[in-house]
């Protein structure tokens, strides 16, 4: 009984400001979604599910889903790939490894609206600096509208994102890595652990809290992904990098329907968590407990 | 230590590629924010032909960024700390426990991360205008402490199971009760893991636009997203302006890296987790 | 068992500071809720009228016409807050329906204020003086059903603007039909530069020039087009919209628009407009002003886009622009509308237009304009038609720019129509 009266203490101060400031706030969105509201009217009317049937047939809907996914996926593997690689390049004291962690970290200053300003003339077509560096190195070949081309916008998108937030799941990896005990390290070297057998043997599985966390919050993040599309793109070209935030971010701004853009939060919702489940069931599996 | 510093000639090449790929952006900040508004017409990465300090001196001014700067220290300041303490609070128990209630509870937390915000901006509003905090500092520094905490929780729940429970148990043998154990001995351990969030946060909340836009609109109570979104127009931004901004609201930034970057170095050089 | 007596003390405080905290929470809710009237003894104290305004072009000189109507009427105090313009509408939609309303705010002309009308949200101003003396089309977009619902203060215009000084070396005059149009358009080309500047990247962009071709494909001879696409007698495929999509793309594949101009910023366009690499560009008046801070020698004029067969009228898009509209519920309506009635007075109205560089709307008030406006203000006068979108029901638009994209990106015409009248058809049944 003394025991949970403790674990209560610890917990309650968080749970409440969570509960009062974000839960019950966001429980109206599920009684919108069941509404026609238009975001504006006092007047609303109840209509039962009659939103999320309309969802299933929304092409704009299963295009967004599509989108969604491979902006989360690419995002996630990019960023972890990433991240990982310049943490365990960063693990040393020497004064080039401290300057390059905070150097990594300067793109996470950036305000969106920043972001789309340089980023435009990086991807510039006409005489932006990355189709001018192609030229200067003599393959004008590869040189691409980047941001024009349907096809490829979304990636020049999912790129800037892990240029801009990299330097996140990089410190994640570097707090890891530095509680991993150097003597683990140390004996690994000493029994003549080449370089891959001691990051498969001796860092990966003990780094593996800072991979659930990277793998799982870069997923959440993907998905919900919003500002780098809306100041780089809005979406565009057509609908070619819309993805469920930017949609439902129009429904129920630009096209006045609260109700139906709360039934698409609802299913992101609904789909993000279900994921996170699978992934947190699989993921800690491989945790290394103490 | 050595061993630290030895990195394969692929890994120095990713090192290098990447900190240039970050640079070149960067130089776009600078470059912008130092010219005058006739050379912005020479694109960006032309060379300034003259340094225009004054463009520090007008965005301070005319951005009232002196107090926007206090403001954003306040909030942010007071949030992060909240932040910590709550999440490193909760999740104490929450990664020791191994009941169903608190894997829900774990899950309830978890599922703040997964709200789009965009839906929340109403409701919270709503709340907001009954408590009557509107324009005033605590109501966005709950709302950040609200969306900050499911993060945090996540990140010190997965790296407390690094921690070998024989810690405490011992601790709690030698009489010494929970809180202490906790606040003394756990909450140290995890300095890189706190120092990471102190970041994570705090640069999260720095830039947030969306929350000041709605609940802090007046001059005097806005923060620097907002100063730097003032020197945007219907028809002209001025970019010199904003990115001379982008760069003053950039420093304590960099300054709080630089601090924390020490206790890094610290927790590393201790072995971090021995116990 | 010393110890376990301290966890409860400490478990008990903390518990209470939890509970404090809701109850600093609950207790700032009574207060809201007790909100009481001005006490009749109390109405020496000044009134403050609170303004939540977009940030757009006349907001520049409002602080300064605000600090004489404070000095004109020392009761009244204005409280001026602005927005982004891209985020302004998400923050006022979230405002109103909050229950959290400023007095006096930004809307937009046209449809897009009808579902602010239809939500009861705005004071009907039908009654006010200066209502008799705005031109017919600034009455009409301020207006819904009859009832005047802003007070607008500028008018905008969509037109080409161009570099003087590449006309003038090149020998072109101003063209007064597409022959005429396209053929400047070639020889800007030959000449080694681009002729027309389109930054699609930023969407509203994507608009302009079928913007300014239908005031004279369309509404020149079918008045009635738009009321006819509400009846649902006709729809944009089939339409003069067909050609109108047609000839925009032509523009493009004979290369007299910038390389890859859907990947292009329309702040990019407006760079290399001003660093005189761009002869000319379809957008609104506004941006004259900018061009000319990037480059204060640059020598600029305006003219009509003149879709037109040589002899025909050439049509104008033109469109008031409504300073904003007052709270329906506001505690100080006799305020706001002698704030209102101040920025109308000709005295104002004059300043304000001089400071936007703008049309007037008002019958008794012309405007001082900027030298290079000279020729579309000719233009104004032989006819014009608003933006489309201030008729049409408000999921048009951005559809639209989605579909031009799509256009540009290869799809087809006859696609993007079929989706506009969906969009239409959806969006009249909302309303």
């Amino acid at each position: 009984m003394r025991k949970y009266w403790v674990d209560g203490t610890f917990i309650l101060p968080a749970f409440v400001v969570f509960t009062v400031f974000l839960v019950i706030p966001v429980l109206s969105s599920f009684y919108y979604s069941l509404t026609d509201w238009n975001g504006l009217n006092p007047e609303t009317h109840f209509v039962g599910l009659s939103n999320y049937f309309k969802l299933l047939t929304d092409q704009d809907v299963w295009n967004a889903i599509k989108n969604t996914f491979l902006i989360a996926i690419c995002l996630t593997v990019g960023k972890n790939v990433l991240g990982l690689t310049l943490a365990l390049g960063l693990q040393g004291t020497g004064r080039i490894h401290r300057i390059l962690r905070v150097w990594y970290l300067i793109p996470v200053m950036l305000s969106a609206l920043a972001i789309g300003y340089i980023w435009a003339y990086m991807y510039s077509p006409s005489d932006g600096v990355i189709n001018t560096l192609l030229g200067m190195l003599h393959l004008d070949g590869l040189a691409r509208d980047w941001l024009g081309q349907s096809d490829l916008a979304i990636y020049s998108i999912i790129f800037v994102s892990i240029w801009h937030f990299v330097g996140f799941t990089m410190i994640i990896y570097v707090a890891g890595l530095q509680s991993v005990p150097s003597e683990v390290y140390e004996a690994a070297y000493i029994d003549g652990a080449g370089r891959w057998s001691m990051f498969k043997n001796v860092t990966f599985p003990l780094i593996a809290p800072s991979f659930t966390v990277n793998m799982i919050v870069n997923m959440i993040v993907g998905i919900k992904i919003f500002d780098t599309i809306f100041v780089m793109t809005n979406g565009g070209p057509g609908t070619s990098t819309e993805n469920l935030s930017i949609l439902l971010y129009r429904q129920a701004f630009s096209f006045d329907r609260m109700g139906y853009a709360s039934a698409i939060a609802v299913v992101m919702f609904m789909t993000i968590l279900i994921l996170s489940i699978v992934q947190i069931t699989l993921l800690r599996k491989r945790e290394v407990e103490y | 230590m050595d061993l630290y510093n030895r990195n394969s000639l692929l890994t120095r090449f990713i090192l290098a590629l990447w900190a240039i790929v970050v640079l070149i952006p960067i130089l776009i900040v600078v470059f912008v924010a130092v010219k005058a508004p006739s050379e912005l017409a020479q694109g960006p990465l032309s060379m300034p032909a003259s340094l225009e300090w004054a463009n520090f001196a007008a965005a301070w001014n005319q951005g009232a960024m002196s107090s926007s700067l206090m403001n954003s220290i306040a909030i942010a300041g007071t949030s992060v700390i909240t932040i910590i303490l709550l999440s490193s609070a909760a999740a104490y128990p929450l990664s020791r426990r191994k009941k169903k209630w608190a894997t829900v509870t774990y899950l309830y937390f978890l599922s703040g991360m997964m709200i789009p915000f965009q839906m929340t901006m109403i409701p919270l509003y709503k709340l907001l205008g009954q408590l009557n905090l509107i324009g005033k500092y605590p109501g966005p520094i709950f709302i950040y402490i609200a969306l900050g905490l499911p993060f945090s929780i996540f990140l010190y729940t997965a790296f407390f199971k690094s921690i070998p429970q024989e810690i405490e148990e011992s601790a709690l043998i030698d009489g010494c009760g929970p809180y202490r154990t906790f606040w003394s001995i756990l909450f140290p351990l995890l300095k890189p893991v706190t120092s990471t969030l102190l970041i994570m946060n705090t640069l999260t909340i720095w830039n947030d636009f969306f929350v000041p836009l709605l609940f802090l609109q007046s001059k005097q109570a806005r923060t620097i997203p907002l100063s730097i979104y003032s020197f945007t127009g219907e028809f002209v931004n001025q970019w010199n302006l904003i990115f001379a901004a982008v760069i003053i609201g950039s420093l304590p930034l960099i300054l709080l890296f630089l601090v924390l970057q020490k206790q890094f170095i610290q927790g590393m050089a201790s072995g971090a987790v021995k116990g | 068992m010393k110890p376990f007596q301290r966890f409860k003390k400490t478990s008990m405080l903390s518990a209470m500071a939890a509970l404090a905290l809701t109850a600093t929470a609950c207790g700032g809710a009574g207060g809201a809720g007790g909100k009481t009237g001005t006490p009749a003894g109390k109405q020496n104290e000044p009134v403050t009228l609170k303004l939540y305004m977009a940030n757009t072009s006349d907001m520049a000189i409002m602080p300064e016409v605000n600090r004489k109507f404070e000095e004109q009427n020392p009761g009244i105090k204005i409280d001026l807050q602005t927005a982004p313009v891209d985020q302004f509408e998400t923050v006022i939609k979230t405002k109103l329906a909050s229950g959290d309303a400023p007095d006096i705010f930004t809307i937009y002309a046209g449809t897009k204020k009808d579902s602010f009308v239809k939500a009861g949200y705005l004071m009907d101003l039908s009654d006010q003086p200066w209502v008799s003396r705005l031109t017919d089309g600034a009455k009409e977009v301020s207006s819904k059903d009859g009832k005047v619902y802003g007070l607008p203060n500028r008018q905008n215009v969509i037109g080409v603007i161009y570099n003087k000084k590449i006309f003038n070396n090149l020998g072109i005059a101003v063209p007064t039909n597409w022959d005429e149009f396209l053929a400047a358009c070639q020889k800007i080309k030959d000449a080694g530069i681009t002729p027309l500047g389109l930054g699609m990247k930023d969407q509203f962009v994507t608009q302009l020039v079928p913007y300014a071709m239908a005031p004279s494909a369309i509404y020149r001879n079918q008045p009635d087009f738009d009321k006819n696409m509400y009846a649902g007698k006709i729809t944009f495929t089939g339409s003069p919209w067909e050609q109108m999509m047609k000839d925009y793309l032509e523009l493009n594949e004979k290369g007299y628009f910038n390389k890859d101009p859907l990947g292009t910023s329309n702040d990019l366009v407006m760079q290399t407009m001003a660093s005189e690499k761009i002869a000319m560009t379809v957008t609104l008046h506004g941006r004259i002003a900018a061009l000319r801070t990037a480059n204060a020698n640059l020598e600029l004029g305006m003219f009509p886009l003149p879709y037109v067969k040589a002899g025909e009228k050439i049509w104008v898009s033109s469109m008031p622009a409504i300073y904003g509209g007052i709270y329906a519920k506001t505690k100080h309506p006799a305020e706001a509308k002698k704030y209102f009635e101040f920025l109308a007075s000709p005295e104002i109205a004059q300043t304000i237009l001089k400071a936007t560089n703008s049309f007037s709307v008002y019958k008794d008030v012309t405007a001082e304009l900027d030298p290079a406006l000279k020729d579309i203000t000719e233009g104004l006068k032989v006819g014009s038609y608003a933006f489309l979108d201030s008729v049409w029901p408000n999921t048009v638009q951005p559809i639209m720019f989605q579909q031009i994209q799509n256009v540009f990106a290869g799809k087809k015409i006859a696609e993007m129509l079929t989706a506009m009248d969906k969009a239409f058809k959806d969006g009249a049944a909302q309303q």
